[in-house]
């Protein structure tokens, strides 16, 4: 067990890594370890203009002179000299100029030291442009186990019409709710319609009476969060009164919320906790939806129908954030006790959602409970967590949670000596704060509050290295945001959301590699939904981001990693300070159009600008969905998706400022079936074409990056869903993907993606056994990665090492990998107190799959880096 | 060091994986002939490591072997391509071809005249072949240096990147000469080149050699070194970034640790400053069930190659005679 976890948290760390460096933003804390010595260079203090003849250039010429400045420690230019000649008499001048330079000296450290630098003037009769610029995104993690409470509130949209589909204007519907006293009345309007606004979750009784028309009865369940929307279709009264309502379709019609995506999944809540493998984390369902790769151990990175992690984005109520998995993404960062619905669109989503070609999860947390104050403490053998919530007044609520891992407390006990000193162990945490307030039936005010951090800490410093270093990763991100919900009238509603935070990443190897970034993301959205016609509504949004970053490098030569096995052989070092700003508004407008009730069409435009490339995009996109009978959806989407590089890729100095964003053509087509209320099945096919692309330069020089690459992914997507109902014992998930993801770098030969999965097969069950037992399995078969073959090596004389020699790229593939989860879980009910004990076993017949292969230092013997070991996890729940 | 302690960092996370599962050869024991550096001797200053524009230079291979070895060798020698990843390659074509070499006893040996032209700041790339007991052959044609005739023949491919003095930017090799040797605490010479494989104690040329008792793994020799601070110059290095400049900086010496039997405790010290210039590093004797100790002695050679990391290179080497 020791072992298990020594190798679990160690390749966490070293794929944590690979993650950071390749993806987008994350986060940061303390300052380096004891270890690093960091160089910086030195900047300019005061400057000198280089005095020349305006005369001399043409309106239009632009010269250059490139000086060698040599700057002492006291920030003095105590020597320069022509680098780059301009020709005279510009040499001169800019010699003149440059010896008259004031720098804050480069430091070692905290020690001021000489250096020398390439120094550029520009003589022209119009200002020469300079710019700093920067992109800064984020990625996600995050957290959670256990059933959640019962949903708090929902709403029920409804129709009433005749046969032959006319409006019932003044229909009475009334609502008995079946475990309360509570009733509603309501009288349908001009359009035959009726809402319910939010009411508590649970079932109903509701009886639909018109006159001269057959009054309907029937009971419905209002799920929390839920819109759910019905048609009623009520017989006239005439000579047989025997018929019943709607026969053709059943007697009611029971719709989920109209989708404007040719594919959106949207997981029950009640199916979310209880999947085995997960150890109840919702957000780890996600791994077993159609489209979605596995991660590599370890990573929790999200691959989104052949996308990188980075073209991807999650979203907490509408504000992204940066990492979904704490370390070794066995736990996400967001408690799903708290959680509403994840929504999850793996290609050819809204307009509103911008900056990204993969895929998009939405995370919609739950608003409290409103009943009475309710607490659940859940301890397993990773990490503890406890949620309180509580009504505070007439329409306000509150939930707070919290969430400590204590591997840290015994980490240090477990690891041999001589290993490391672990100066602080692994550990995470999370937190959550929700506040809801609904002041009004017309307005509903929100605040979040959550956040993030991972730690580890560590100091190699035993004989067995040559010298001593020290390794830390941290990772932590803060949010808060406030979101308030105005409906002015039926026909126009307006949601504001205002987010601020505090993102870092920290990850610093020796003096080897050190990356410290911080990110203060500032986002702001705005949306009016405006029902222009019964059939048709208009969405126009806002979404204005503004990211100042600072950021702090110091390693290798940065360059491709995606597709690039060989990143050896590298000496020169690169040292990068930078502070930019990211500021990026988008606007987007979408309009859905029903022009029947059988089919639905979709139009958006969205445009964005991103100010730290200075570029424009503009996303025109299209899905259509053909609803022939309740039970059968045919639909399809096509559209455009921009991405503005990521920070690491356009930073001066690290990168290529100049770079271009990423497009991607998105298509899809395929159909659902829903059969019942129960089950349904639907697959989609899809294409997508990535332009743009941004790759390495050939051997890695500067400016390091560029836009000439371009990729393709095609592939189909079956997907199979038992929902919980009563009655029915058995819930689950199937999903299945064939795809092929390859890309082309510069004018390469087409390779795999790094991480194309051909088969994606995974079966997910849960069964209610009864008298408190439930028990579940999930079963994945999935291809494995492809790899790039080491064929010999090579000798290097100078750094003393063997380098690989590379076969083609991701040429070969590792072995099928396949595992069995089980999770059984038993409900004791004490009073008003659920007790509930869980085991979550993972890879329970202990499937070592190879994930890579190690090699020997001269490249002639190998090893299997095999990947998570059997894994049971023992938890106690307790629930008021 | 450097780059080398994320390598480390991925190889103990790899190990940790991995368990007892597999034992993966690290290097330091010497148990086929083998490449383990470089020096490079220019005409009328052996102390320089890099050369100038059309100076005579030869390159002499640092080979070791737990047995006895003839060499073969071809190799090239052309101007680096700018590169920062993977493996170095060409600009233009070789400017110096060695044909394959006859085998000899004798370690291989490359020698050229850089180029009278040669940019300023490029560096010279150097490719080739060394063939233990075997032929190296050159076939320019079909591009392939890497082949070596004969089955049991054993295939080093190489490179070497060599920097040339250019601004005022000069290299000097680090030398071992007049550095301490101790095992054990005792002093320790250089080894008679004529040493026996077996019966080391009771041969007369074994005699300047220490007899050390086969010990467990419990307790290991203490093998101590001295480096001289003055070997660590001070250069400009280069730091890429927002602003491309060159900063003073100590170099960092790099001692490998080899022996053809037995466990070093680590494969490489490195000498980052002047007062760490006293070093020891622990060496496991050999397991008897493993390694066969003759009753009259086993002689164990150690080589230590120390390189700046800049081009620059030396070698020393001991033994002992191991008794059982």
């Amino acid at each position: 067990m020791a072992r298990n976890l020594i190798f679990w948290v160690t390749t966490s760390l070293i794929w944590g890594i690979a993650v950071f460096v390749s993806a987008q933003e994350a986060d940061s804390t303390e300052e380096s370890s004891e270890a690093a010595v960091t160089t910086t260079p030195p900047t300019l203090q005061t400057f000198v203009d280089a005095e020349y003849d305006p005369e001399l250039l043409e309106p239009g010429d632009q010269i250059e002179v490139i000086l060698t400045l040599t700057i002492d420690a006291e920030g003095q230019v105590s020597n320069a000299e022509v680098f780059q000649s301009g020709g005279e008499p510009f040499d001169t001048a800019a010699v003149t100029a440059g010896q008259q330079l004031i720098f804050s000296p480069a430091r070692r450290g905290e020690e001021t030291i000489a250096a020398r630098i390439r120094f550029r003037y520009t003589f022209a009769n119009e200002p020469a442009p300079t710019e700093n610029t920067s992109t800064a995104a984020e990625t996600g993690e995050n957290e959670s186990p256990a059933t959640p409470p019962e949903p708090t509130t929902g709403r029920i949209v409804g129709r009433v019409l005749s046969q032959d589909d006319t409006p019932l204007v003044g229909a009475q519907v009334f609502l008995d709710a079946v475990s309360s006293d509570a009733n509603i009345e309501l009288t349908t309007n001009e359009e035959g319609q009726f809402e319910t606004g939010e009411i508590d979750a649970g079932r109903y009784l509701l009886t639909v009476i018109q006159t001269g028309y057959v009054s309907l009865d029937t009971e419905e369940e209002v799920s929390g969060g839920e819109e759910l929307a019905l048609t009623y279709r009520l017989e006239a009264q005439e000579d047989d009164a025997s018929l019943s309502a709607g026969a053709e379709f059943g007697a009611v019609t029971t719709v989920e919320r109209l989708a404007r995506e040719a594919t959106r999944r949207t997981i029950p809540r009640e199916l979310l906790t209880n999947i085995a493998g997960t150890r109840g984390d919702a957000l780890r369902v996600v791994e077993l939806l159609p489209g979605v790769a596995r991660p590599a151990f370890g990573s929790g990175a999200l691959y989104i129908r052949g996308s990188a992690p980075g073209d991807s984005e999650v979203f907490v109520d509408g504000t992204s954030v940066p990492l979904l998995y704490h370390f070794g993404g066995l736990t996400s960062f967001y408690n799903s006790r708290l959680l509403e619905r994840l929504d999850f669109y793996p290609g050819n989503f809204s307009v509103r959602f911008g900056r990204k070609i993969g895929g998009i999860l939405e995370v919609e947390p739950r608003d409290p409970a409103t009943d009475q104050p309710h607490g659940v403490v859940d301890v397993n053998l990773l990490d503890a967590y406890l949620v309180v919530e509580t009504p505070l007044w007439e329409g306000a609520s509150l939930a707070i949670a919290a969430r400590r891992s204590y591997v840290d407390f015994f980490f240090a006990e477990v690891i041999p000596d001589d290993v490391f000193d672990v100066v602080a162990a692994p550990v995470y945490y999370d937190y959550q704060l929700i506040f809801t307030w609904r002041p009004t039936d017309q307005d509903r005010i929100r605040v979040l509050g959550y956040g993030s951090g991972d730690e580890f800490r560590t100091i190699f410093n035993n004989d067995d290295i040559p010298q001593p270093f020290g390794l830390e990763i941290s990772t932590q991100f803060h949010r808060l945001q406030a979101s308030w919900e105005h409906t002015f009238s039926e026909d126009l509603k307006q949601t504001l959301m205002i987010s601020g935070g505090w993102t870092g990443l920290l990850i610093q190897v020796g003096e080897t590699f050190g990356f410290d970034a911080e990110f203060v993301p500032l986002q702001m959205r705005n949306e009016w939904e405006i029902a222009l016609h019964e059939r048709v509504d208009l969405t126009l949004g806002l979404d204005w981001q503004y990211i100042p970053t600072t950021l702090s490098f110091r390693g290798g030569t940065p360059g491709q990693t995606e597709g690039q096995p060989d990143t050896t052989g590298q000496e020169t070092r690169t040292a990068v300070d930078f502070e930019g700003r990211a500021y990026r508004p988008g606007v987007y407008l979408e309009s859905n159009m029903r022009p029947t009730d059988w089919l639905q069409v979709v139009l958006g435009m969205r445009l964005d600008y991103y100010r730290d490339i200075q570029d424009w995009t503009f996303d025109p996109r299209f899905s259509i969905r053909f609803m022939p009978t309740t039970q059968w959806t045919i639909r399809g989407g096509f559209g455009v998706f921009s991405q503005p590089p990521e920070f690491r890729e356009s930073a001066p100095g690290l990168g290529n400022p100049d770079l271009e964003p990423v497009t991607a053509l998105h298509s899809t087509a395929g159909f659902q079936y829903r059969h019942d209320e129960t089950w349904r099945f639907s697959i989609d096919g899809y294409y997508k074409h990535i332009y743009n692309r941004i790759v390495g330069t050939q051997g890695g020089v500067a400016p390091f990056f560029v836009n000439d690459g371009v990729g393709r992914i095609y592939g189909m997507e079956v997907a199979g869903r038992i929902d919980p109902t009563p009655g029915f014992p058995v819930s689950g998930l199937l999903s299945y993907t064939l795809s092929r993801s390859e890309r082309q770098d510069r004018d390469d030969q087409w390779r795999l993606f790094d991480f194309d999965q051909t088969h994606i097969f995974s079966l997910s069950l849960v069964w209610q056994i009864g008298d408190g037992w439930q028990a579940g399995g999930t079963f994945r078969l999935i291809s494995g990665n492809p790899y790039t073959p080491v064929t010999s090596a090579i000798y290097d004389a100078r750094a003393n090492v063997y380098q690989p020699i590379y076969g083609t790229v991701n040429s070969e593939r590792n072995p099928l990998y396949h595992r069995l989860d089980l999770r059984i879980e038993k409900v004791f009910e004490i009073d008003i107190v659920r007790l509930a004990v869980y085991v979550d076993v993972q890879n329970v017949y202990n499937m070592r799959t190879r994930e890579a292969l190690t090699y020997s230092f001269d490249y002639t013997d190998t090893a299997e880096v095999q990947g998570l070991p059997i894994f049971p996890s023992l938890g106690i729940r307790g629930e008021l | 060091m450097r780059l080398k302690q994320l390598s480390f960092v991925i190889a103990l996370a790899n190990t940790l994986i991995i368990g007892c599962s597999m034992d993966l050869a690290t290097g330091d024991v010497v148990t086929r002939p083998r490449v383990v550096g470089v020096r490079t001797v220019i005409e009328n200053d052996a102390t320089r490591a890099w050369p100038r524009a059309g100076e005579n230079v030869s390159l002499q291979w640092s080979t070791v072997s737990d047995t006895a070895v003839e060499w073969s060798s071809s190799m090239i020698a052309c101007v680096a391509a700018a590169s920062n990843f993977g493996i170095p390659s060409c600009e233009g074509g070789p400017f110096a071809i060695q044909p394959p070499t006859p085998l000899s006893p004798m370690s291989p040996q490359f020698d050229f005249t850089t180029p009278a032209d040669l940019r300023e700041g490029a560096d010279i790339l150097v490719l080739g072949i060394l063939c233990g007991n075997g032929m190296a052959t050159l076939n320019m044609d079909d591009n392939n240096l890497y082949v070596c005739e004969g089955e049991q023949s054993q295939r080093e491919v190489v490179l070497f990147r060599l920097s040339t003095e250019a601004d005022g930017r000069t290299n000097r090799h680090p030398s071992w000469e007049g550095q301490a040797f101790t095992l054990d605490g005792q002093p320790w010479a250089a080894p008679p080149e004529d040493l026996p494989n077996t019966g080391c104690a009771d041969t007369p040329s074994s005699e300047n050699i220490p007899h050390v008792q086969l010990q467990d793994e419990e307790t290991p020799s203490v093998f101590g070194f001295t480096t001289n601070p003055a070997d660590q110059e001070t250069f400009e290095e280069l730091i890429l970034g927002e602003t491309v400049m060159y900063v003073p900086t100590e170099e960092e010496l790099t001692i490998s640790h080899l022996g053809d039997a037995g466990r070093f405790r680590r494969s490489s010290t490195v000498v980052f400053d002047a007062d760490s210039a006293n070093n020891s590093v622990e060496w496991n004797h050999p397991d008897p069930e493993e390694t066969t100790i003759p009753s009259d002695g086993l002689t164990v050679r150690f080589w230590w190659p120390i390189r700046d990391e800049r081009g620059g290179f030396d070698r020393t080497e001991r033994a002992l005679c191991l008794i059982p």
